[in-house]
This record gives C-alpha cells, structure tokens and sequence, in this order.
C-alpha cells in the first residue's frame, strides 16, 4: 500500500508538474520534442519542481493567507501535522496497524488529504508562475543573451524546452526582428527552390512543412543545356521566379536545405568579438574590444 | 559537431559575419590578437570597400 502511495505522490509532486511546465513553456517557444529516459525526465523534473515546490511548502507552513486557504484543516499544529502523517505511514505499513488505529485513521486521512491538496494547489500555481516565466525569457533570448546569469539559465533549463527548429528557421537569435531566413530547399523531384521562410509547422517538435516567400525554381536543365553549348553561364540568370506568395513544403519531400540568415545592413558587433574570441581562444569581457563598422559595402 | 542549442545558435550567429571578414579574420589571428595584446588596433577591408577596424579597449580612437 505505501508503494502505490508513493507512485501517486511521485506522479503529483514531478510527473504532472513537468507535464504542466512543458505545455505553459510551449505556449511561448515551440517545444522540442522528447525522448528521454526516465532518469532523464526524472533529474529534470526534480530541477523544475524544487524551487516551486519549496515555495509552495514554505507557504502551507508559514504564511497567513496560505496556511488555511484553500481547504482549511481545523487546529492545524505541526504536532498534530506529525501525529497524522505517522498514523496514516503506521496504519498503511500493516493491516495489524490499521485495525490498531482504526479510529484515528480516517480523521487523519482527512486531514493529510486536506493538506496535500492545499499543499499541490499552490505548488501547480507556482509552476505555471514558473513556466510563464522561463517561457517569457525563452522567447526573448537576444535582447538577453549578453548576461551571463540568463546564458547560463538558458543554457541548463529554457533550451533543454525549445525545439532546435524555432532559432534555426526563425530570426530567434537576433535581436533585429527585420533579420529574415533565407533557405535553398532540394526536394525528392530533384528541382531546387530559393525563398524566404515566412512559417514552419512542428508536429511534436519535428518540422511538417514550411512557407516560402518570394519563391524561385532553379531551372536545371535550362543551365547545363547553356552549360554544354560551350558558355559560361551564370547561375542567378537560371533563378525563375514561382507566381505565388506563399509556396508550402512537405517536410518529407525535402532531401536538403541551405539557409542564411540576412542580417540588417549595419553587422552586430558583439557576434564579431564574440567570433573572434572563438578564433583566438581567448575570452574578451564585455568592453575590452571594440568593434567599428567605419564603410558599409559600396553600393 | 553541434550538440546543443546553444551551440546551434552560436553557429547561426556567425553565419551572418560575411565570409570575407571570417576569412581575414581566420587569416590575420595573429596580427589581431597582437593588436589586442598590445592595446592597438587593426583595420580589416572587405572587397567592396567595406572597412571593419577592431580595437582593444585602451587603445584611443584617432579624433574626428
């Protein structure tokens, strides 16, 4: 009996919560799909529910308003806390127990049953607090980047959420919203397209399809027949432009895709030093280079 | 290998440096990270006349 009493309190205190989590967080960033372990899902259950959790019982015990609300329990002592929880613990070890302190029993389950729902309704709360939050900060990851207390938070909890998808097709990491993606797309029929992603479908984190705008075929047979009659054709004269506005992609149907990612014209200067940090292997605090754009590019 | 999305992200970041400045910037490591050592500055021209100059942060910009 105190097996099943732990299965059902592991299901309410991690499982539930971290399901709950998962779908706040996704309402911000599309998640990512998952396939983990169960010590995987455990460790990151336990790492989501601790602070909630510690709020939520620190709360119960300690503060006025929510020590009796909701489901109030009458004379409620921490004596009389203990008394409860080593009966229920005694009565359900063994039926000897049980028939023992049958009397006490049922009054003590009801109140441990008061309690732990007081106890998993502010928890629930605290997680959706908790869910909207990291999902808020996932979403604005470049206006954020630069601290190292929100990288860092990123790093060990907010990306282990998001589906590598969303800052792959999307102007994530940017903090200019005008960056646009740009993707060759290889189909199956061997034809290559060009254009601009506008939207991406994720069923379960997994890309289904996806939107192009301003779409362009490149006409293949067209650029080897200019090829092999001896000249030197160039590539962008093969573009054709598709008369559609927005050009829909199977997932299945794409073998490849090449994408880049058009920033506005002025370059940011923080991915600048942060490259050249990562070719000098050496790291540079926030000011100690400094980056000038002193010409554009000539028009 | 990327691993993880962090990663993912950092590798994106610099797919939008133009590849002429990642090239210089690959091939005079040296020179820049003599530069930054000593507190001075290097100036990197891209082939449409384009100019990039790093400075360390000590180092005096020249007066307008």
């Amino acid at each position: 009996m105190l097996v099943v009493l732990f299965s059902l309190l592991l299901t309410l205190y991690l499982v539930i919560p971290e399901a709950i989590f998962r779908t706040i967080f996704g309402w911000f960033v599309p998640p990512r799909n998952f396939v983990l372990s169960k010590t995987e899902t455990a460790y990151r259950a336990i790492g989501i529910a601790a602070l909630p959790f510690t709020l939520a019982l620190f709360g119960c015990w300690y503060l006025p308003g929510m020590k009796a609300f909701p489901f109030p329990v009458r004379d409620n002592s921490s004596q009389l806390r203990r008394t409860d929880y080593r009966t229920l613990t005694e009565s359900l070890y063994s039926d000897t127990e049980f028939q023992r302190l049958r009397t006490q029993f049922w009054p003590a389950f009801a109140r441990c049953s008061r309690r732990q729902a007081r106890l998993i309704f502010w928890y629930a709360l605290l997680i959706i607090l908790e869910a909207s939050l990291a999902g808020e900060l996932a979403k604005h990851f470049a206006r954020y980047k630069a601290n190292l207390v929100y990288q860092w938070i990123a790093d060990k909890l907010l990306f282990s959420y998001i589906s590598e998808w969303h800052p792959l097709l999307t102007p994530y990491s940017y903090v200019d919203p005008n960056t646009t993606v740009q993707a060759d797309i290889l189909c199956t029929n061997g034809t290559l397209y060009q254009g601009r992603v506008s939207q991406h479908f994720l069923k379960d984190g997994q890309l289904t399809g996806i939107f192009l705008q301003e779409p362009k075929r490149f006409d293949r047979e067209e650029y080897l027949k200019a090829k092999s009659e001896g000249g030197d054709p160039s590539r962008s004269d093969f573009w054709k432009t598709i008369p559609s506005d927005n050009l829909y992609f199977f997932a299945d149907k794409i073998i490849n895709m090449n994408l880049s990612y058009k920033a506005p014209e002025q370059l940011d200067s923080r991915i600048i030093a942060k490259l050249i940090a990562a070719v000098l292997k050496r790291p540079f605090l926030p000011g100690q280079i400094t980056i000038t754009q002193r010409k554009p590019p000539l028009r | 290998m990327v691993t993880t999305l962090s990663d993912l992200i950092d590798m994106i970041e610099r797919s939008t440096v133009p590849l002429w400045l990642r090239d210089q910037i690959l091939a005079k490591s040296d020179v820049i990270d003599q530069a930054m050592r000593n507190g001075g500055s290097i100036t990197l021209q891209g082939p449409h006349g384009e100019e990039i100059q790093i400075r360390a942060a000590n180092h005096l910009a020249p007066a307008a």
